[in-house]
């Protein structure tokens, strides 16, 4: 495309219109000047009209940094109307520049017919669509004009000028950036007043639209404001919705079929869904922006089928009465917490960044008398650490702290009733999470958590009540926010280790949690080691085209074997998804069946549209791609790495190891031969592999029942020594090598 | 006076016309013209302006009046020369540099010439240093900037900054406004009022230049 000539189109029609003027002047009908501003207006349109130069230029070329295609266009009413405009304004004639001024508005406006005709054509003569329509400021940096300008010779060709903050002169100019598409049927180049920001524009065109939202048998209505995606006005309406992403459209979870109505297909919509799907009506609803009324069917994936792993393995517990002993004879690190007279009831909590899980503990007998999970509600604002960590960086901290306030004072209320208990009889909490969690709960500034050197507020021990950390209508129970290491080993993690009892044993072990940050833990009483690894969420079925959380429905079982693939679900449900055993599964299958060769690359067969496994109540075929397997590559050297590591590190080998404890749900499910097979695991700590379940909930429970827990904790919050993985050669040579898929 | 008030309530309706036969009539009845212009044409304005901030009337109808006051005030200006009328007081106002959006700068000059200010109006794309040397040479109270997008917004705190290098910022009253711009920008570049419409900027103005004369 390079070597095309600027395409100038000077012999346009020029046309103002009465209605857009009397809209961008916000003259009514019932003003008492209406008569009048109306006939200036008719007694001046001639002499505006001729005053009009249009002209239009366009080039079809490349953008130089991207090297996307595209048609770089300028359209400009030329500079009389604005001069003739300032100069009423400067004697005196408001009216008469107003006028003017927007008279010169309507006519650029209306430019758009012609130009679009003229790209049309041109389009139609190179074989290309246009993807999408960038206009600055709002689609693109002001900066993007100059290109614009350079582009289509727009001071040689006009005359034009540009001012150092990227505007073109005569003013009543604009510029346009189209991307073109190989796909010459497309053409998305209309501009899209939904999607700019200017909601106070005159000339905005949409209407309020009505959205019926059917979601099994019932249905409801949603009114969608300016602007809004249907996920937003979903969200406003206060049903919980996945948006794992945070709604930038390209999770590809928060799909909704459209059932009456019109949505547009979008780019994204397009990278997600097949083209059997977008006609049988599925949309991103985070890329959704409806123009008239419309029926939406909510997706099968709900929220309430995460169930978070309450369960956990963990060292014979001391009994709680002993420890009120203990504690009377001032023999305890616990400040008290256990003397006899104070157990009752406690609350152990494990917030999750998908799930929450609790426990009431009956103190005296250490056992649970109830136990829940439910949703963290936060996924809303993003699925992992990061995207909630933006989220609360641009101002929406408080939306944060009051949704995860509102998931713990229910969470706690349900178990409560469960176990039909009042508030008199709980005396104590805990609480463990990761240090981004905690920082959400207890709203903290989170702005250092995102960047190097990553900075927390506080990862201490907090004590503090129910009252100040939930909710003001809960009494003043004393509750604890467990310590943690470092912004990325937090207290889950110093709950986990005592809960394993790492800390205590003479032997050796490992912990690891197999979260967005694949955090891990090596040693023994002596010493211990910790660390994080940026896995991603491919584990958790994010970042994966079909991938999902662990739900009923979720692919979690996979045998490849000849040309039969037989998949395994959640509690046999209709496949939806694949959830992270099922994808580490896959790819073991797949490597295995030489589907995928050691540098992951797909076979040609599948390259294109992935490779099946499933198809859902409604159709769709679930497959797998090649991008997923690539997520999987990423996740799994950065595993193995960090693993290998630490074991470096601390000076041993994988075959000293005496237990390797994996923990939360993924370790319950996962087949550690295929993980080990696919080189995640190390072959020798695979074989001492145990599932050791919600070990950050486990260690919330010991610290209620345990007198020598909260010492333990705050020793390993101080002691603990962190290994800064992204800056270590070995980690690095590792994580490279370990990207292939080995012949075992 | 009976004469003055129907000034001022032709004035409001925009009848260029009347205002300035009455103007003309008032002038030859004798009526002093400082006064003329206070409690007639500026009085009318104000009523305008406020019942604008109100969201009472909109753009058009402010227009319109100050259509009328400027046909007004062209009869009364010899007159008022030759008692030596002084305005409230003086501002130079621009679109800041790289910016050239100026119908929100030419409402906002509009709207203080009704409050009684004396304007100069520097145009579009106005250099920082513009700014405060034609301020210093009019002797200005006021420097008002004003600027549409985000990308040049920050050439306010130049002319600022350049205030402050030369030594003349606590001279001026400074003024921002523009669409992107907000009360916490204002602060932030130190600028001393940020006012959302130009009913406000007029408002504000004439009170600051009122309390700095004071």
């Amino acid at each position: 495309m390079e070597g095309e000539q600027v395409i100038k189109l000077t012999d346009l029609p020029v046309r103002t219109d009465r209605t857009d003027i009397l809209r961008m002047m916000e003259l009514r009908e019932d003003s008492p000047v209406y008569e009048e501003v109306l006939e200036e207006y008719e007694d001046m349109k001639e002499e505006l009209e001729a005053m009009c130069t249009p002209a239009v230029l366009i080039r079809f070329g490349t953008i130089p940094d991207s090297g996307e295609r595209a048609a770089f266009v300028l359209s400009t009413v030329g500079g009389k109307l604005g001069e003739y405009s300032t100069r009423q304004f400067q004697s005196g004639d408001c009216l008469k520049g107003m006028i003017a001024d927007s008279a010169a508005d309507s006519m650029l406006f209306h430019l758009e017919e012609p130009m679009m005709e003229a790209l049309k054509q041109e389009c139609a003569l190179r074989g290309v669509g246009i993807s999408r329509r960038m206009e600055a400021p709002v689609d693109m940096p002001m900066e993007r004009q100059k290109l614009i300008f350079e582009k289509t010779h727009a001071m040689e060709e006009l005359g034009m000028g540009l001012s150092s903050g990227y505007m073109f002169r005569p003013v009543k100019s604009q510029g346009i950036l189209f991307l073109l598409t190989e796909d010459p049927k497309v053409f998305h180049a209309q501009h899209d007043c939904s999607k700019c920001p200017r909601l106070d524009c005159p000339l905005r065109q949409e209407p309020s639209v009505h959205m019926k939202v059917r979601e099994k048998e019932t249905i409801r209505e949603i009114a969608i404001k300016q602007g809004q995606s249907v996920l937003e006005a979903l969200t406003q309406a206060d049903r919980y919705f996945e948006a794992v992403c945070g709604g930038n459209g390209h999770c590809g979870k928060c799909g909704v079929r459209l059932l009456e109505g019109n949505l547009a297909v979008t780019p994204e919509d397009r990278e997600v869904f097949s083209s059997e799907e977008l006609a049988a009506g599925w949309r991103l609803s985070c890329r959704a922006y409806p123009d008239g009324d419309l029926t939406i069917e909510l997706s099968q994936e709900r929220a309430d089928m995460y169930e978070a792993v309450i369960q956990f393995e963990g060292e014979a517990p001391m009994r709680p009465e002993s420890g009120a002993e203990m504690c009377e004879a001032g023999e305890t690190s616990c400040g008290g917490r256990m003397k006899a007279s104070a157990l009752g009831y406690g609350i152990a909590v494990d917030i999750g960044t998908t799930t929450i899980a609790m426990q009431l503990i009956d103190r005296k007998s250490g056992s649970a008398a109830a136990s829940g999970s439910r949703i963290n509600r936060q996924r809303r604002y993003g699925a992992d650490v990061i995207s909630r960590i933006q989220a609360s960086c641009d101002g929406r901290s408080g939306e944060l702290q009051q949704s995860i306030r509102e998931d713990l004072r229910a969470g706690m209320e349900d178990l409560l009733e469960k176990a039909g208990i009042s508030w008199e009889s709980v005396g104590s909490a805990a609480i463990a999470g990761n240090t981004t969690m905690i920082h959400l709960l207890m709203g903290y500034d989170c702005s250092g958590l995102g960047v190097y050197p990553f900075t927390p507020v506080n990862t201490d021990l907090i004590e503090s009540d129910l009252h100040d950390l939930v909710s003001d209508g809960l009494p003043r129970v004393p509750a604890a926010v467990l310590p943690g290491i470092s912004a990325y080993v937090g207290g889950d993690i110093v709950s986990g280790i005592v809960c394993c009892g790492m800390d205590q044993s003479e032997k050796i072990s490992v912990l690891v949690d197999l979260g967005t940050n694949g955090e891990m833990a090596l040693g023994n009483r002596e010493h211990i080691l910790s660390a994080s690894t940026a896995a991603g969420p491919a584990f958790e079925g994010g970042n994966i085209q079909w991938g999902t959380g662990s739900v009923p429905g979720a692919v979690s079982r996979v045998t490849i074997s000849g040309g039969d693939v037989s998949v395994e679900t959640i509690a046999g449900a209709a496949p939806n998804g694949i959830c992270g055993t099922g994808v580490v599964e896959t790819v073991s299958e797949l490597v295995r069946n030489e589907i995928v060769d050691e540098t992951g690359l797909l076979d040609e067969e599948y390259f294109e549209a992935g490779f099946p496994l499933a198809k859902t109540e409604d159709g769709r075929q679930i497959v797998f791609t090649q991008q997923d397997v690539r997520e999987i590559q990423l996740a799994k050297a950065a595993v193995r790495a960090g693993l290998e590591t630490l074991l470096l590190r601390f000076g041993i080998a994988a075959e000293d190891v005496d237990t390797l404890y994996i923990a939360g749900g993924f370790g319950f499910q996962l087949d550690v031969q295929k993980a080990s097979m696919i080189g995640m695991l190390p072959p020798a700590l695979a074989a001492k592999a145990k599932a050791a379940g919600n070990t950050s909930l486990g260690g919330a429970v010991r610290y209620l029942t345990d007198p020598m827990a909260c010492g333990r904790m705050e020793r390993l919050a101080r002691a603990t020594e962190e290994l800064n993985l992204s800056g270590d050669a070995d980690f690095n040579r590792i994580y490279m090598e370990q990207m292939m898929f080995a012949e075992e | 006076m009976a004469i003055i008030d129907e000034i001022s309530e032709f004035l409001q309706k925009g009848r260029a016309k009347n205002v300035k036969t009455l103007v003309q009539q008032a002038l030859d009845e004798g009526v002093d013209p400082q006064a003329i212009l206070n409690d007639g044409l500026l009085a009318g304005m104000m009523v305008i302006g406020g019942k604008f901030k109100r969201n009472e009337v909109f753009v058009p109808e402010v227009l319109v009046a100050a259509r009328a006051m400027n046909a007004g005030i062209a009869i009364l200006e010899p007159k008022l020369v030759e008692i030596g009328s002084k305005p409230v007081g003086k501002a130079v106002i621009g679109t800041v540099k790289g910016d050239l959006h100026d119908i929100g700068k030419n409402l906002v000059v509009m709207m203080m010439k009704g409050a009684g200010m004396e304007i100069c109006d520097l145009g579009v794309d106005v250099e920082p240093d513009t700014f405060i040397e034609k301020a210093e040479e009019i002797g200005a109270d006021i420097i008002g900037m004003s600027a549409l997008l985000t990308t040049t917004m920050p050439n306010m705190k130049t002319v600022i900054d350049r205030m402050k290098e030369k030594g003349v910022r606590d001279k001026y009253i400074v003024m921002v406004g523009g669409a992107p711009v907000n009360q916490s920008f204002a602060d932030e570049i130190g600028a001393d009022y940020y006012t959302p419409d130009a009913a406000t900027a007029a408002e504000v103005a004439r009170k600051a230049v009122l309390e700095k004369n004071a």
